[in-house]
């Protein structure tokens, strides 16, 4: 494995991963196999000129002993020798017996007889043979007789330039076959390098006088070449240092170079790329990384280090374009966000919006808008005291234009009203002219706005093209009402729409929203749908409208899970009570809660002027009864109470109604104390609710859907 | 509203002037500030002109007080208003303690 970055290369692995230490090596590898294959094949050519020299200097020297020499005499010693070794050397005696000193060791009766052959002429042979070694530059020359079938070699005669010549009738062990072989086909030029015990390497030929079947009689001439042989390696060694010196001294010039032009040059384009990335990160924004390093190699180094350059001024520039164009987004997008907020800041968040009419209606609306700003909206206000405005609207088209057309459309709505009073089906015609002066882009909105009188009940509403609303009937169910749609406002000139009335009663409720409810897909694609809206509503229609509408919502979001929400999902929700006043506070039931309840009751009853000392009684009943709660109802924890004020007229009655969760717990079930007892038998438990009994109008419990319900009533007699 | 005792010792008579609502919170404070004042009193007296309304918290505390007191020369309470007079009739106490009859007006 290399390091990721050769710029962290410690010396070692520079060593072995460089371009130039890798271009070294196999460079010197080459150079140097090269020099060894070529000192080879000198080597071999000298030794094959040379050995051939030697051939031919061996084979005259032969020839010359015998075209020069008395050839009677020769053939005579020959042939007196051989009939000697004939019938005197058995072939049995072999292989040949050798003295202590490791010498070949014959008869002596036959030397001696051998001997006796050699007479004055044999020796001037001899002699003569030896001034043809010396003349001739060879090491030794011979007449012999080969024994083929004992592969033996007689000598008759022998000269030696170094040695003792061997003796007439010396023989000696010695196998010829491929000189002798070839000798007897061919008498020519016919040589042998072999080793022999004298010499290292021999070249050695021989000219054949006679050849039959199993004897050979020839002149033998041997040279040594192993010494020339041996200064021609040394020759070669020297050579071959001298190559590799050369080579190394080539390669390390080619690598410097190399080194120079492409590894140096590469190194720095890789710093120059390292340093412009760390810039980058770093948001260092200068240029020139590329140009600073200044390549000037003249080659397709220097052209790659121009075109980075150039690459590195292009990715700046489309850097800088990036950057521009998302400092827009970014200043677009805060827009958008700032937009908004203004949006959604026009409408009423604060609930309960009128503190005063919470007694008299529960009204509560939300908006769960889909990504960007969308074009849902509601509203409601007081045309005066008892006539509240509501509505609802839904807006084609989202983002900017769909936020636009809203923020028009909301204020044409409020003027409209404010302007024309009580008759929502000529506000609506009002704001369609209006709308219809100027669109240019042929925008539209639904929208239901209804009018309700607090003082009767009666309800009178109009349908520009939005949604059915739901009605509910004081204890019934929340239903469909399909209502006369009149056209989508900005749709059309001039449309006439049509007033509807309903009568609420005290309990009665309505429900408006936008299709964002209805049209919510879920994975399946299958709609929400109106039904589903339904069920949401009646699991418990009795509740108040903020978790009435929570409720929806939830439903909505649960049957969409998994899917992205692509309308805003608007609903309005209203409950009439009717002309009763009601105030409700929830708290956590504990005996510290005391004063804020009884302080909140009290502002209610001074509202409407009731007598001090029945706001005591009250104010007493209120303490035995939530303490009652606050010990028992979620003992050992806590939970919450609810406590409701009611304020009835003619006559004037205070109605207090405290509900908990807690267990079912029935205080009026115990037995009244015996309030005749003297002090020291009486005891004080069950006094607080007795009392209570005893000062109030009324005390009723019930324990209903998992609550225990507990209520006070108190006719007000004024004094 | 935050109940108040101011205290008057007269020789062993203690006086306690109680102002505000003796109920569920105030009660065992009540108990508590008058308790610690009577060592040595003979004669207990609690003053009820500035008392709103009392409850049954407070009367444990007042049964609590009289039963302390019998041993001496009992417990007196002065100046109640008509809605403590309503509450201590409807328990009982009225027959129990000695209360001066001469309730006040409603403030």
């Amino acid at each position: 494995m290399t390091a990721a970055n050769p710029q962290e290369w410690t010396f070692f692995q520079r060593l072995k991963y460089s371009l130039g230490a890798k271009v070294f090596r196999r460079v010197f590898a080459f150079t140097l196999i090269l020099s060894f294959y070529a000192a080879g094949i000198g080597l071999a050519l000298y030794t094959g000129a040379v050995t051939g020299e030697y051939a031919r200097t061996t084979f005259h020297a032969a020839k010359i002993v015998w075209n020069t020499i008395d050839r009677e005499a020769a053939l005579r010693y020959i042939d007196s020798i051989f009939e000697l070794y004939n019938r005197k050397i058995p072939p049995t005696s072999n292989p040949i017996t050798t003295d202590f000193e490791g010498k070949p060791y014959y008869d002596p009766d036959y030397l001696r007889e051998a001997a006796s052959y050699c007479d004055e002429q044999y020796y001037e042979i001899q002699d003569y043979m030896k001034k043809i070694c010396q003349s001739s530059d060879v090491d030794s020359l011979s007449i012999a007789v080969f024994d083929r079938a004992n592969s033996r070699m007689l000598t008759v005669i022998e000269s030696d330039l170094e040695y003792e010549p061997m003796v007439a009738g010396a023989y000696s062990e010695f196998r010829r076959e491929d000189v002798i072989d070839v000798a007897a086909n061919d008498s020519t030029n016919r040589f042998l390098i072999m080793p022999s015990d004298r010499f290292n390497l021999v070249v050695s030929s021989s000219y054949v006088i006679r050849n039959d079947r199993d004897y050979v009689y020839a002149v033998f001439c041997d040279v040594e070449i192993g010494r020339i042989l041996v200064e021609a390696c040394q020759f070669m060694l020297f050579y071959i240092m001298i190559l590799m010196i050369v080579s190394l001294i080539v390669t390390l010039t080619f690598v410097w170079y190399m080194n120079r032009q492409v590894v140096k040059p590469i190194d720095k384009l890789t710093k120059a790329a390292g340093s412009y990335t760390h810039d980058r990160e770093t948001g260092n924004m200068s240029q020139g990384h590329f140009r600073q390093i200044g390549i000037r190699t003249g080659d397709e180094i220097e052209n790659l280090a121009n075109v980075l350059d150039g690459m590195e001024m292009e990715i700046s520039e489309y850097y800088d374009h990036l950057m521009e164009s998302f400092r827009q987004q970014q200043r677009l997008n805060s827009e958008m966000e700032i937009a908004e907020r203004i949006q959604q800041g026009t409408l009423p968040s604060i609930f309960p919006p009128f503190p005063d009419y919470t007694s008299v209606f529960d009204i509560y609306a939300l908006m769960d808008p889909a990504k960007e700003v969308g074009g849902d909206f509601y509203d409601f206000f007081f045309l005066n005291d008892d006539q509240l405005v509501f509505l609802i609207a839904d807006v084609s088209g989202k983002g900017i234009p769909g936020a636009l057309f809203m923020m028009i459309s909301k204020i044409m709505l409020y003027n409209n009203s404010k302007m024309i009073g009580p008759d929502p089906a000529l506000i609506l015609e009002a704001v369609n002219s209006n709308i219809n002066v100027s669109n240019p882009a042929e925008m539209f909105v639904t929208v239901w706005l209804g009018i309700l009188d607090l003082k009767t009940g009666k309800l009178v509403a109009a349908n520009a093209g939005h949604e059915y609303p739901f009605i509910q009937k004081a204890g019934g169910q929340f239903e469909l009402l399909k209502d006369k749609h009149g056209f989508v406002i900005g749709g059309m000139d001039e449309f006439k729409y049509k007033n509807y009335e309903i009568q609420m009663e005290p309990g009665d409720a309505i429900f408006v929203y936008t299709d964002g409810a209805p049209e919510a897909l879920n994975t399946g694609d299958e709609m929400f749908g109106t039904e589903r809206i339904g069920e949401a509503l009646n699991r418990d229609p009795e509740r108040n409208m903020k978790d009435l509408l929570n409720d929806v919502k939830n439903s909505v979001n649960v049957f969409s899970e998994g899917t992205e929400q692509f309308d805003d999902i608007t609903m309005l929700g209203l409950r009439y009570h009717g002309d009763t006043d009601m105030h409700e506070m929830t708290i956590e039931a504990t005996l510290e809660s005391i004063p804020e309840v009884t302080a909140f009751v009290d502002r209610k009853l001074e509202q409407v002027s009731c007598p001090v000392k029945a706001i005591k009684q009250i104010n007493i009943a209120i303490d035995e009864l939530f303490s009652n709660i606050a010990h028992y109802a979620y003992k050992p924890e806590t939970g919450p109470a609810t406590v409701r004020v009611e304020v009835e007229k003619d006559p004037m009655t205070v109605v207090i109604t405290f509900i908990d969760n807690g267990r079912p717990y029935d205080p009026l079930s115990n037995g009244d104390p015996d309030v005749s007892l003297s002090a020291e038998e009486r005891e004080v438990g069950g006094l607080g609710i007795f009392l209570v009994r005893k000062m109030m109008d009324e005390v009723t419990y019930e324990y209903k859907d998992g609550k225990n319900i507990l209520r006070v009533r108190q006719v007000i007699k004024n004094n | 509203m935050i109940m108040k005792i101011e205290f008057k010792h007269d020789d062993d008579q203690l006086t306690a002037a109680i102002s505000g609502r003796i109920d569920t919170n105030s009660a065992p404070e009540a108990e508590e500030q008058i308790l610690n004042q009577l060592d040595g009193v003979k004669k207990l007296v609690l003053d009820f002109k500035e008392v709103d309304y009392i409850s049954s918290a407070g009367l444990r505390v007042l049964l609590l007080l009289h039963k302390q007191m019998l041993a001496e020369e009992g417990l007196t309470i002065i100046n109640i208003n008509e809605t403590v007079r309503e509450v201590l009739e409807i328990t009982g106490f009225l027959d129990i303690l000695n209360v001066e009859e001469n309730t006040v007006e409603e403030s």
